[in-house]
């Protein structure tokens, strides 16, 4: 029972990262750097609380850097037009390149007081959870959200019928960078209450896989989350038994988010296409 | 109403200019606020940088031993890069390529030197070929999203390592975290006088034969003509399939040799911290190349002795933290992809 | 310069009343072609009026300022009786004009509703999906439309995404509805029901405005009233209507007139180069496309296959080069089996192919017109063997193409996505027809090109038929056709015709069956 708790948690991670980076996809905008996002909101929201000693400070200044790096990745995006992926790479490698060498004064574990759980579950958790409810409903019943798909399918017709798509995928990688922040945040100050150089751990990746295997719904990707959160605790746990193996152990997860790829490459194949079709295109009004 | 773009007809050599000094005075700026941040004169700093890259004879040796691995990296991401692929894997593979040399050397070992060392290459090479191989496969059949996938092979491999050097069955009876050493018969040998293995010149060959394959032959051709127009390449009757499986592939041996390299040639034995993300500078370099493998000799030279040997020297004479290197990388990436737009738009302020 | 948005004019007109008037409409492009000259004319609410023109004729113009994707340099537009300033798309849906567009701008991925709700999205941000099907229903109703609400617009055909447009267009509230070529693509019989439903919307007092290019069955058996443009300006407009005889129907598939007679060279025909039995396939959507498709062609003679675009000709090219599978059949080239060979083995054995999407697949744009000569030849063996290639190998054949075909460009160095529209084509024919070829498929004969070229071009299909080729010819224009080709077959939805020799069959006949009857 203590494992689907810890398992819950684990997956509050999964969870706020993979719709941010699903709602930003949806209107057409992939950002491969979202364990870049996670990494240097982590560490400004851990920097946050390490020096005010409160957790909700730490969290909107995660929150906040989160948003910053998508107003930079929405800028060279759509702005400039350039690559979505190397904005993307871009993106995380300076993630690397910025919490390696400013993090390393901070290392060390958080010496504020912890926030409270229900259950022993945070309300981080809960928020998930709304959350994806709150998108699966945006995005499917409201006009905000037809606009939002439309932008992510044709861009060329959602502009034309008044729907501006600039304005829409601005909204969406902002908004969407700003929920990785919060999971990034979650994740140090809240989850892990520590903070190393490689603290995420690929939880960013793992997430933009999760995204492609939950078909970009909602409702698919808590299922996908929980299931992973569930993994990645009992996989820490296993590690504990005497005798096991711990590194091959620790490439489960990995190993995985590829199998949960491969599996939505073969139904892709299969001719079902969930994926938003401008996904990864620049998109050029002046044409 | 602010900045507004416009569709250029066509970019001249000059553009290609400004771009580069564009990136460049970014790059120069951004250092400058790292360093006054730091309290520390940006004059003083890029002073030390140039020293610690190219100051004396020691460095410089230096330089030219890091230039080895980290050009075969940056051909690694290259060579994909120009059928449009993106190979973020060649961490990994590095790795990849140590196991191979290492496990080689540790079963052969006692084996002389003129049978060991091609068999420890040949490890590198399959090993690495294979590592890089499960993505080619995936992506050629099934259109797997590579970037994903290299990239959780690369944490993967790095637990491979792990799991056989830090008490696992290649663990040093010594009790530290890292493999057996490489028997004397299994090192690379170094130029006379330095301490450089000679695989950098296997380096540079592997980047001028590149840059011949593309200009002279067949399969150079087909790889340009579909990292440029996967459509009209297959309309064409070019082998999609066949395309993306050598180009990854070979790139993954590439990087293979790079972890060849320096755990025989210069740690002489496998350790988890066989690269501390070389895997991902090359993807720096191979952009900075312009994704020509001539260019990629000379970048990857000058850019290892500024980013990394210079990097260093900024940490231990200047009392920068570690990671100032890392930090850098990103800095540049970020400066020199911004002006890239500038090769299809003209700005003007309306 | 901040432009006042264009005010809301929600207006009812009455039946006969002028709906929208244009004064002394200019434009002019930057290039100094005049496109619209000085065009008047009045439409009416209530009245299907129709403006023909040939292509060149300004209507495109015409229908992008109407719709206010372009401004005119001089003139007024007035709706009823106020002057109106069109800026942008939005300023023409404010003044209730809406536009259905040739090449549909729908979303595949959403359903009918879906893409119907998309013409006013409204700003509330909870859509009443419920009361709007409601109001679709109602519209569909009152026109006679007959379309699934709930389907993905993936799984209509022509006819019935056309219809999605319509009522998209209408439920957006306009009363004045533009249509861009409305006929073009769809079968008789959905031709028909567009007829009939578009009388009905005149009823409703809705003014609807085609823009056509010939003589089709709509602007004379529909139309009250017909506007003809020509060289941009205003011709005629003609209250009559007149109406098609039933063979005069099959004319309205004639194409540009042929301007020179060609004498068609006599060759003796050879053996079978290809033969191809019962081919089927299906098409992107996963409907059969062919149906037991069966044809051969000696050397030395030319097939030609006339129909509508979307009854196969897509699917047939694509299978014979090995773009496509097929899902049944046998194709024999040259003696061997390649019905499920590489498109690479294809090209080794002769076959090339012209498509019609030139910057998709034609030619590679970033690359110089050299290297594109080396792309289309690489397998073939003429001028770039083996494993070592030099781009230059190629550059005495560009050199000939790029003179015999007179493209414009600096030389052949030029990067291809540079080049015009008109030169890009004339280099995808010169690629195709510069090395030496058993078997030739093209699918865009002479669409879009100038006399000299198009003359050229002949030359060599017939130079190449003395040569002892294999050609099979693609089109719908069947004047052109008839000359080109030693026999003919129709398509018709998948499946091909009797070939019949030429000079044994004349276009009424053929027009007659490619379209059904």
């Amino acid at each position: 029972m203590g494992i689907v708790i810890l398992g819950l948690n684990a997956s509050t991670i999964f969870i706020i990262a993979g719709l941010g980076e699903l709602f930003s996809q949806k209107s057409g905008v992939i950002n491969v750097g979202i364990e870049g996002v996670m990494s240097i909101a982590g560490l400004v929201a851990f920097i946050g609380a390490q020096t005010t000693g409160s957790i909700w400070i730490g969290m909107i200044f995660g929150v906040l850097a989160g948003g910053l790096m998508g107003l930079v990745h929405a800028f060279f995006s759509i702005s400039l037009r350039l690559s979505q992926i190397l904005s993307g790479l871009g993106i995380w490698l300076f993630g690397i390149g910025f919490t390696s060498y400013y993090g390393r004064a901070f290392t060390g574990p958080l010496m504020a007081p912890s926030i409270k759980t229900t259950f022993g579950l945070t309300l981080i958790f809960f928020l998930g959870i709304v959350l994806i409810f709150f998108f699966q409903f945006l995005l499917y019943k409201t006009h905000f959200g037809m606009k939002v798909r439309a932008a992510g399918e044709v861009p060329s017709v959602a502009d034309a019928w008044g729907c501006s798509v600039i304005k829409i995928r601005y909204l969406c990688i902002i908004v969407g960078s700003m929920l990785s922040g919060l999971s990034g945040a979650y994740l140090t100050i809240i989850y892990s209450e520590l903070w190393s150089a490689g603290v995420i751990a690929g939880r960013g990746w793992i997430s933009l896989a999760l995204v492609f295997s939950s078909l970009w719904i909602p409702i698919l990707l808590l299922g996908t989350s929980f299931l992973m959160g569930i993994l990645w605790v009992s996989m820490f746990s296993a590690q504990m038994l005497p005798g096991a193996p711990t590194f091959l152990m620790q490439m489960i997860p990995y190993s995985v988010a590829i199998l949960s790829m491969i599996a939505y490459s073969l139904i892709r194949a299969r001719g079902k296409t969930f994926m938003p079709s401008a996904l990864g295109e620049p998109y050029y009004p002046e044409d | 109403m602010g900045l507004s773009l416009q569709r250029r007809k066509d970019a001249n050599t000059g553009t290609s200019l400004i771009i580069i000094f564009i990136g460049l005075g970014l790059a120069i700026l951004s250092f400058s606020i790292v360093f006054l941040i730091a309290g520390i004169n940006p004059f003083i700093g890029f002073k030390e940088i140039f020293l610690g890259g190219f100051g004396d004879a020691y460095v410089l040796q230096q330089v030219v031993k890091d230039t080895a691995p980290l050009l075969f990296v940056t051909l690694a991401f290259l060579l994909p890069s120009r059928a449009g692929l993106w190979n973020i894997g060649a961490e990994g593979q590095f790795f990849l390529g140590g196991v191979g040399a290492t496990g080689i050397a540790l079963a052969l070992s006692n084996q002389p030197s003129i049978v060991l060392l091609p068999l420890m290459a040949l490890g590198a090479i399959v090993c690495a070929g294979v590592w890089a191989f499960i993505a080619a496969y995936l992506k050629a059949k099934i259109n797997i999203n590579e970037i994903v996938l290299t990239l959780f092979l690369n944490w993967i491999a790095l637990l491979l390592v792990k799991y056989l050097t830090v008490g696992g069955p290649w663990m040093n009876p010594e009790g530290r975290s890292e493999s057996k050493a490489i028997p004397l018969t299994g090192r690379i040998s170094v130029i006379s006088g330095t301490n450089i293995p000679v695989t950098i010149f296997v380096a540079i060959v592997a980047a001028i034969l590149l840059y011949l394959i593309f200009q002279k032959t067949r399969a150079g051709f087909e790889i340009n003509a579909y990292g440029h127009n996967p459509e009209a390449s297959v309309k064409a009757g070019i082998n999609a399939k066949k395309v993306i499986l050598i180009s990854l592939t070979v790139g993954g041996m590439l990087a293979g040799l790079g972890g060849f390299h320096q755990s025989a040639g210069v740690i002489g034995r496998l350790r988890y911290d066989l690269t501390s993300g070389w895997g991902y500078y090359g993807i720096l370099f191979a952009l900075l190349s312009k994704n020509n493998p001539l260019w990629a000799i000379i970048v990857t030279f000058l850019s290892t002795g500024l980013l990394v040997s210079g990097a260093q020297s900024l940490q231990y004479d200047l009392g920068m933290g570690g990671g100032i290197g890392l930090l850098f990388v990103g800095v540049i990436i970020i400066c020199f992809v911004i002006p890239q737009f500038l090769k299809e738009y003209t700005i003007s302020w309306k | 310069m901040k432009e006042q948005r264009q005010k809301n004019i929600v207006r009812e007109f009455k039946k006969g009343e002028t709906a929208i008037e244009l004064r002394g409409i200019t434009k002019r492009y930057p290039g100094g072609v005049l496109a619209n000259d000085g065009i008047s004319l009045e439409i009416r609410a209530g009245e299907i009026h129709g403006i023909l023109g040939e292509n060149g004729a300004g209507k495109t113009t015409l229908m992008r300022i109407l719709v206010g994707e372009l401004k005119p340099d001089k003139g007024d537009i007035y709706i009823g009786d106020e002057k109106v300033y069109i800026r942008s798309p939005q300023d023409a849906r404010n003044l209730s004009i809406g536009m259905v567009h040739q090449q549909r701008k729908l979303i595949p991925k959403f359903s009918t509703i879906e893409n119907i709700l998309l013409g006013d999205p409204g700003t509330g941000i909870l859509p009443n999906i419920e009361k709007s099907k409601k109001k679709v229903k109602e519209l569909s109703e009152k026109f006679d439309f007959d379309v699934d609400l709930d389907a993905k617009l993936w799984q209509l055909d022509a006819g019935e995404a056309q219809i999605v447009e319509i009522l998209k267009v209408l439920y957006s509230g306009a009363n004045i509805i533009i249509m861009d070529e409305p006929t073009a693509g769809l079968s008789p019989i959905q031709q028909e029901k567009l007829l009939a439903s578009l009388e009905k919307m005149a009823r409703e007092s809705l003014a609807i405005v085609p823009f056509v290019t010939h003589k089709l069955p709509i602007v004379t058996e529909v139309c009250d009233r017909i506007t003809v443009l020509r060289n941009g300006k205003v011709i005629n407009t003609s209250d009559s209507i007149r109406v098609l005889s039933k063979e005069e129907l099959a004319d309205w598939m004639v194409g540009k007139k042929v301007l020179f007679d060609f004498e068609k060279p006599e060759t003796e025909l050879g053996s079978i180069l290809i033969e191809v039995e019962n081919l089927s396939a299906l098409n992107d959507q996963g409907v059969p496309a062919l149906k037991n498709v069966s044809f051969s062609i000696r050397e030395g003679e030319v097939l030609g296959i006339a129909g509508v675009a979307g009854n196969g000709q897509d699917e047939l090219a694509e299978v014979l080069t090995g773009l496509r599978k097929p899902t049944g059949g046998k194709i024999v080239f040259r003696g061997e089996d390649i019905t499920h060979a590489s498109i690479r083995k294809r090209r080794e054995l002769g076959m090339a192919y012209r498509s019609e999407d030139v910057l998709e697949r034609g030619v590679i744009g970033d690359f110089s017109i050299l290297e594109n000569f080396v792309l289309s030849s690489l397998y073939t063996q003429d001028f770039c063997r083996g494993m070592l290639i030099n781009v230059e190998c190629a550059r005495d054949i560009a050199e000939t193409e790029f003179s015999n075909f007179d493209i414009r460009a600096p030389n052949i160095y030029t990067i291809t996505k540079n080049l015009s529209g008109g030169n890009l084509s004339k280099l995808i024919l010169a690629l195709e027809f510069s090395w030496s070829s058993k078997f030739l498929i093209d699918q865009l004969v002479t669409q879009g090109l100038d006399v000299a070229t198009t003359e050229y071009i002949r030359k060599r299909l017939f130079e190449a038929k003395k040569e002892g080729k294999a050609i099979l010819l693609f089109s719908k224009d069947l004047d052109e056709i008839l000359i080109m080709s030693d026999k003919i077959a129709p398509i018709y939805e998948g499946e091909l015709g009797e070939s019949i020799p030429s000079e044994k069959t004349n276009k009424r006949e053929i027009g007659a069956a490619i379209i059904g009857k």
